[in-house]
């Protein structure tokens, strides 16, 4: 670590060149979402006079993730919602060159004192807060689709789609990977991909950013059921605001293993927060097929995991844990979805 | 192997999250250990079922192929299932066995793409056959700490 801690230092000197003496410590890995190696740590130095400091996140890319993504729009992402109604973490510096840390990477500022384990929200003090988090998480993801994408900035850096479009992009690409990266056959996945392609939603309500992970375990919540940060924006793009609240609703984020999305409230109280906070409809047939989306998704994120293990791409073992545990519930939830699971 | 497999990972799946995880730091550590007991006990659970389970699912989609042939207008697809209604499961080691699985999930695919396409009732039951076995598919696969 202590190469990396001195990589870091001469980087973030080169980046704040009014300050002197600048010393990382305190380097620690961390988890933080499955894409990016992610390292919280302490950087010293004086500036005007005075001894400051500052705790800071590095995410950097590893050779392979579980979810391929462009840096750019993630450090994008953050840097678009922060001080915004939409809680995120002040990102300061996006580095594409490998030769400073080994490899790209970015870094943000630590939201210090905060979890977000997914078990964790089912233990007390958290468990007390369920209705409260819940109603933050869907109202929060609700603003998120307000948000007109060309204010933030965000056209041009996430690729245009058109409402009617929005479907059609989302799920080629989901049924590429599993084409690509499947290491067993997906009958229920190829069976539900058929159902949606004869059964299209209707266009988009409006285009917004979708952020593409939206679920229990990427935000940051304290004891008191305070939600302060969305985390996690790697798969963030333009699209339909019913993808991010479809996956939100995903069987496979039913942490206490009931009926409760996202171990928190059940799906029809998500619903009415979604539809207050966001001012659009999720009209049950069109939600219905984004939520069979999330199950094409989840499946091609799960096989993609596996495949990149088996393959020697990475060998973590979060690749291996989640297609395990996760592409039998996933296939569950689309009979379930399909009107099969009885 | 006495004591049993299942047994001895269940147990070290505990030991790993009762002993071992506190004991270590920092906590990408611990995360990585915890991990690596939530598969322990995955394969705690598997390993018991694991041939059982995909015997009897070969055997489930031979007889399915069996009954669905004489319906499928496709000549190819119908020789295809006869041929593959007729194979056995002579070697039970797990990986000949998941091998043979693969071969007849991705049949049952293509006939169940075909059979979705073909017009009838007795296309409809065997539509209703195939879904059937795919919810059976899950239950066979399902782990006890899955979400759903």
């Amino acid at each position: 670590m202590a190469s990396l801690e001195a990589e870091l230092a001469t980087y973030i000197q080169s980046k704040m060149p009014e300050a002197t003496g600048v010393r990382v410590d305190r380097l620690e890995q961390i988890s933080g979402g499955a894409s990016r190696q992610t390292y919280r740590f302490r950087v010293s130095y004086q500036h005007e006079s005075a001894e400051r400091e500052r705790s800071l996140i590095l995410r950097r890319d590893p050779s392979a993730s579980l979810i391929d993504t462009d840096r750019r729009i993630e450090f994008a992402a953050y840097r678009a919602f922060f001080k915004t109604p939409v809680p995120v973490p002040e990102v300061l510096w996006l580095e594409d060159d490998p030769r400073h840390l080994g490899s790209p990477f970015f870094i943000g500022v630590e939201m210090r004192g905060l979890q977000t384990a997914p078990s964790m929200m089912q233990r007390e003090p958290y468990a007390a807060h369920h209705q409260k988090i819940a109603e933050q998480k869907w109202s929060i993801l609700g603003e998120i689709a307000k948000q007109d994408p060309a204010r933030l900035g965000l056209v041009g850096t996430m690729e245009p789609v058109k409402p009617e479009n929005c479907w059609k992009r989302e799920l080629d690409y989901w049924e590429g990977v599993l084409d690509s990266d499947e290491l067993i056959p997906q009958p229920i996945m190829r069976a539900a991909i058929r159902w949606m392609r004869r059964n299209p939603p209707p266009p988009a309500q409006k285009v917004s950013v979708v952020h593409g992970d939206y679920r229990t375990g990427n935000f940051l919540y304290d004891e008191q059921g305070r939600i302060h940060g969305i985390l996690d924006w790697e798969m963030s793009h333009l699209g339909d605001p019913l993808e991010d609240f479809g996956w939100s609703l995903n069987r496979v984020w039913c942490w206490a293993q009931d009926d409760r999305r996202g171990g928190l409230v059940l799906r029809d109280q998500a619903i009415a927060i979604w539809e207050k906070a966001s001012g659009l409809k999720a009209a049950p047939e069109a939600l219905q097929w984004w939520e069979l989306f999330a199950t094409v998704k989840g499946q091609g994120i799960w096989v993609s995991s596996a495949h990149a293990w088996e393959t020697g791409e990475n060998k973590d073992p979060i690749l291996v844990l989640s297609s395990w545990a996760l592409m039998n519930s996933q296939d569950r939830a689309a009979l379930e979805l399909m009107g099969h699971l009885r | 192997m006495r004591p049993g497999v299942q047994a001895v990972f269940q147990k070290m799946a505990q030991d790993l999250v009762e002993r071992v995880i506190p004991a270590i730091s920092p906590s990408y550590h611990q995360g990585t250990v915890g991990m690596i007991a939530a598969m322990l006990a995955m394969v705690s659970e598997e390993w018991d079922r694991a041939a059982s389970r995909r015997a009897e699912e070969n055997d489930r989609l031979r007889e399915l192929f069996r009954d669905a042939a004489p319906v499928v207008e496709n000549a190819d697809l119908k020789r295809r299932l006869l041929e593959l209604a007729k194979t056995q499961d002579r070697d039970l080691r797990v990986s000949a066995l998941e091998a043979n699985n693969c071969a007849l999930r991705v049949a049952l695919i293509d006939l169940h793409s075909k059979i979705e396409r073909q017009k009838g009732p007795a296309a409809r039951k065997v539509e209703d056959a195939i879904w059937k076995e795919l919810v059976r598919s899950t239950e066979r696969r399902r782990f006890s700490t899955a979400p759903f």
